[in-house]
């Protein structure tokens, strides 16, 4: 048999750019890239937390930074203030970039104890928040009837109860010292929104006619629950997971900053501004780093999320602006005089 | 002249609302002259209403004149032509067919001319509607033509009426925003012409919603709001693609006899030559965004000049052409039966508050081995729920069905899990029926790799089933929006066929594609056939496609089965009145056959 025939001729197009597959992913990534916002915010985060997890180090490891969120200097430099200057376009940092506090702790050494912490609390609430809404709700979506009853009403019973009351109850009972547990707390507080999503996914991808293909081919239920159908929710999960997280910053640094989150001598962004807030008219550096460092994590994470949705909406096609249209326009008429 | 164009610049907001809030087929402007819808003018069924004919055509006179047509699309950074150096002229009271595959351009250098182009397309050329320019105008303008001068019919009514609103709303809102009509007068109007386009009780159906009409009936109610302004010209976009068969014998009909009394030029933009050879004056053919042939509907028929144009007709199935050929004996009396109902009842299960739905109702079918056996009726006649219950998608409620020796009623999960390594199932969509996260060659791979089989041993079978379908082995790591939709189903094909299947359902699995590629994808699957020699039952709507694959028919009509037997029994000398009338609905793809059907019929 040969491959000539008049139905392949778009194969032989195809055939003569054979190593161009893309897979979703790589259409996904690629329209991820062209994404200003995105981009940028992606290059961002990713140096914040470099910056983040190196300059005070992680649990033994030592980090390039002289001081620790701890130590006490003695000697106030320059008042408190920050010592970060600009000497015309090179950077000096001197010795507390970010300044001092009253006790003449490092500031700079501070606020990245502080990013860790929001930083860890953020992930573990991302993770934990996306791996139960996902299994919830694709269990739910998937079978539906009493499966489904069960789990949703159990899911409204958590949207429920109210966030501040059982992280305030926490933040008593553990002294707030304990950044995992509130992460952990918080993402099992917070994946009902996402369950909602993957159900209503998933009660859609399910009528599909490829799940009733794999379902033929004698596949399990579980294996078209995460092997054929997830793949295909993945878009909503991770754009999902990301805006999540975003929120989590939020709301880990409101609840902090309320006292009932992390609580000293322990620091994350929110409960260094609660701390710090007695001083705002004298010492306003000291809510300007933390402040600064809500903001790059929030703004960029949503920004990463806003681009990510976009990417995977395929009906979101990049529309060339009229003034682009107008200018090939006129571009292509110029070549049909050339010639 | 219209009572709109006292308000130009109120009129032209309004219609550009129209045109955002509710989509192309309610952006239609109109020019009436109000004078004439009064309560007299509400004909009796049967007599000619005539409508406004506010435009001063005469049969004959050239109401669109397209000259030098170019449509470009800008994709990923490059003008993508879609229609290049288009030319035709369209005659009042002539319908002219552009045919052609789908991306060969028909639809998008008919909705450029209208303006109803996506944002990233872009046309030049000349397209000028008695005498005037379309091509550049602004929008703003372009709603004033859209309706009065030009009327659509979309593919799909479904989609193309907005189902919060009722029928009727939709009507008198186009007549409304346009014109000085009160609204009881509008009314009056809207329901005359639910009249002319034959529904039955239009004042009932005036405030139905769309869903509550059957497709039929949504498709007349679209034609009525395309016809609400009485255009000179009408778009019919695949009209009757999305019908059942006697269905679209039905709106054809009404066509072609509004064709007669709206006086106006008809551009019909269809794939289906039946639909062609029935309808047409003259036919346009278009490949790859050209003209590669026009002329005269027989002409075109009886001596088509381009190689595509023959390529094209040689195929279209014909009915009753390949019963010459059929050896009703080629499958033995006493062959094994692979699949064999008796008094078989499937039920949809009660969901909610809906009751349990009984889509079949006890049939009795049999199925040999190597023997295809089509089973043939409209939609929602229960055919699909069949070959459902065979594979073990739903549950059989009564009777018997025994498939590959097995009983399915109440069948373990492991003895099923066993039997669905000796059937399989090729479904209607290849798009929706292959997961679009996964490379195809992973999708033929599925069931070997879930029947147990090491790696080595299915890559090879893989390399083996695409070759046996024909599609170059190095697709295997492509993905399924990468194929054609022909590529695809045969991808679903060799799925099907990965574990030498004893029993085959294959559901509608051409009636989503082209009518070449069509041709392409039978052929393939016949010689599979002869090859494996798996029994199969196939469930089609399409009596050509059915006459040329199966050994015996079934007829399938709410749920039972009213005839079944050899092919050419069927075909040559059908017994049931549903089954001659089904026949009879078959459009030919030969215009001298078609007029002789006609005027048969009207006698």
């Amino acid at each position: 048999m040969t491959n000539i025939n008049p139905g392949a001729e778009t194969a032989f197009k195809l055939a003569a750019n054979e190593t161009q597959s893309k897979s979703l992913g790589k259409i996904v990534w690629g329209r991820f890239v062209r994404h200003k916002a995105a981009m940028i915010s992606a290059v961002v985060l990713t140096i914040t937390i470099l910056v983040v997890l190196t300059s005070i180090g992680v649990g033994p490891i030592p980090g390039w930074w002289i001081w620790s969120p701890t130590d006490i200097d003695p000697t106030i430099v320059n008042n408190g203030h920050p010592t970060f200057t600009w000497n015309g376009i090179i950077p000096s940092f001197g010795e507390h970039p970010f300044g001092q506090d009253q006790i003449g702790r490092d500031v700079f050494a501070r606020t990245m104890r502080g990013g860790q912490v929001s930083l860890m609390v953020m992930v573990l609430m991302g993770i934990i928040a996306t791996f139960v809404g996902v299994i919830i709700g694709a269990y739910s979506g998937f079978y539906r009837g009493r499966m489904d009853f069960v789990l949703q009403r159990g899911t409204e019973v958590v949207i429920a109860i109210p966030t501040i009351v059982v992280t305030a109850v926490i933040g008593h009972k553990f002294g707030g010292q304990n950044p995992a547990l509130f992460g952990i707390v918080l993402g099992l507080l917070l994946w009902p929104g996402l369950t909602r999503l993957v159900r209503a996914e998933y009660l859609s991808l399910r009528e599909r006619e490829f799940v009733d293909a794999a379902r033929v081919a004698g596949a399990s239920d579980r294996s078209i629950m995460f092997r054929h159908i997830l793949p295909n929710a993945m878009g909503v999960i991770i754009v999902n997971a990301t805006l999540l997280m975003a929120t989590a910053t939020i709301l880990e640094a409101a609840l902090s900053f309320l006292g009932f989150g992390i609580q000293p001598p322990n620091v994350s962004l929110g409960q260094l501004i609660n701390e710090y807030q007695t001083s705002f008219s004298t010492r306003p550096w000291l809510f300007w780093w933390p402040g600064l460092f809500i903001i790059i994590y929030a703004l960029t994470i949503n920004l990463i999320g806003d681009g990510l949705r976009d990417a995977f909406d395929p009906r979101q096609r990049r529309i060339p602006k009229t003034k682009e249209l107008k200018q090939q326009a006129i571009e292509k008429t110029e070549t049909e005089v050339a010639q | 002249m219209s009572p709109a164009k006292k308000k130009p610049d109120a009129a032209a907001n309004e219609a550009r609302e129209v045109t955002t809030a509710s989509g192309p087929a309610e952006s239609e402007a109109i020019e009436v002259i109000p004078g004439e819808v009064t309560p007299d003018a509400v004909p009796e069924a049967g007599e000619v209403p005539v409508i406004g004919a506010s435009h001063a055509v005469e049969v004959g006179d050239v109401v669109l004149d397209v000259t030098d047509l170019n449509v470009d699309f800008y994709v990923d950074g490059v003008w993508v032509p879609a229609a290049i150096d288009v030319n035709y002229e369209v005659k009042a009271g002539e319908v002219v067919a552009i045919v052609g595959e789908s991306g060969s351009g028909k639809t998008q250098s008919s909705m450029s001319i209208i303006g109803l182009l996506p944002r990233n397309g872009r046309a030049s050329g000349s397209a000028k509607l008695r005498g005037r320019e379309l091509v550049g105008l602004p929008q703003r303008k372009l709603t004033s033509v859209r309706g009065p001068e030009v009327g659509v019919i979309f593919q799909e009514p479904m989609t193309a009426m907005n189902p919060v609103l009722t029928v009727g709303y939709q009507i008198v809102e186009v007549l409304r925003e346009h014109t000085a009509l009160r609204p009881e007068e509008a009314k009056e109007r809207a329901i005359e012409l639910l009249r002319l386009v034959e529904i039955p009780e239009p004042e009932r159906r005036f405030d139905s919603y769309p869903h509550q009409l059957s497709g039929g009936q949504r498709q007349r109610a679209m034609i009525a709001q395309a016809l609400a302004c009485d255009p000179a010209l009408l778009f019919a976009d695949e009209p009757t693609t999305a019908l059942d068969v006697t269905v679209q014998a039905e709106i054809l009909d009404l066509i072609r006899d509004l064709k007669t009394r709206i006086n106006a030029g008809i551009v019909l933009i269809t794939h289906d030559m039946g639909v062609v050879a029935d309808m047409s004056d003259r036919i346009i053919v278009m490949k790859d965004g050209r003209i590669v042939e026009e002329g005269d509907s027989k002409d075109i028929f009886t001596k088509p000049q381009h190689e595509y144009t023959k390529a094209l007709l040689s195929a279209v199935p014909h009915l009753g052409s390949t019963l010459a050929t059929k050896d009703p004996n080629r499958v033995s009396k006493n062959a094994t039966p692979v699949l064999e109902a008796k008094g078989l009842v499937v039920e949809y299960p009660k969901q909610g508050r809906q009751p349990a739905f009984r889509a079949v109702r006890g049939i009795d079918l049999v199925i040999r081995e190597g023997e295809i056996v089509s089973l043939v009726g409209e939609s929602g006649s229960g055919k699909t729920t069949v070959g459902r219950a065979a594979v073990g998608l739903l549950p059989v409620a009564e009777g018997e069905l025994t498939v590959v020796g097995k009983n399915m009623q109440g069948i373990s999960h492991h003895d099923l899990a066993e039997l669905r390594k000796k059937f399989s199932i090729v479904f209607q969509d290849p798009g929706s029926s292959l997961n679009p996260r996964w490379p195809i060659g992973q999708s033929i791979a599925e069931p070997m790799q879930l029947a147990g089989w090491e790696k080595g041993r299915r890559v090879t079978r893989v390399s083996e089933l695409m070759d046996q379908v024909e599609l170059p082995r190095n697709f295997r790591n492509r993905y399924p929006h990468e194929l054609s939709g022909g590529q695809r189903q045969r991808v679903g094909i060799a799925r099907a066929l990965a574990l030498e299947p004893t029993l085959l359902i294959a559901d509608e699995p051409t009636s989503a594609l082209d009518v070449s590629v069509q041709a392409r994808v039978l052929e393939i699957f016949t010689e599979l056939q002869r090859e494996h020699g798996f029994g199969c039952l196939f469930v089609s709507h399409d009596l050509a496609v059915v006459e040329q694959l199966s050994d015996r028919i079934a007829v399938m009509k709410d749920g039972v089965i009213v005839e079944q037997g050899t092919t050419a029994e069927i075909i040559q000398n059908p017994k049931d009145p549903y089954t001659q009338k089904l026949i009879a609905a078959v459009p030919v793809p030969d215009p001298a056959e078609q007029e002789r059907r006609r005027a048969e019929a009207n006698a």
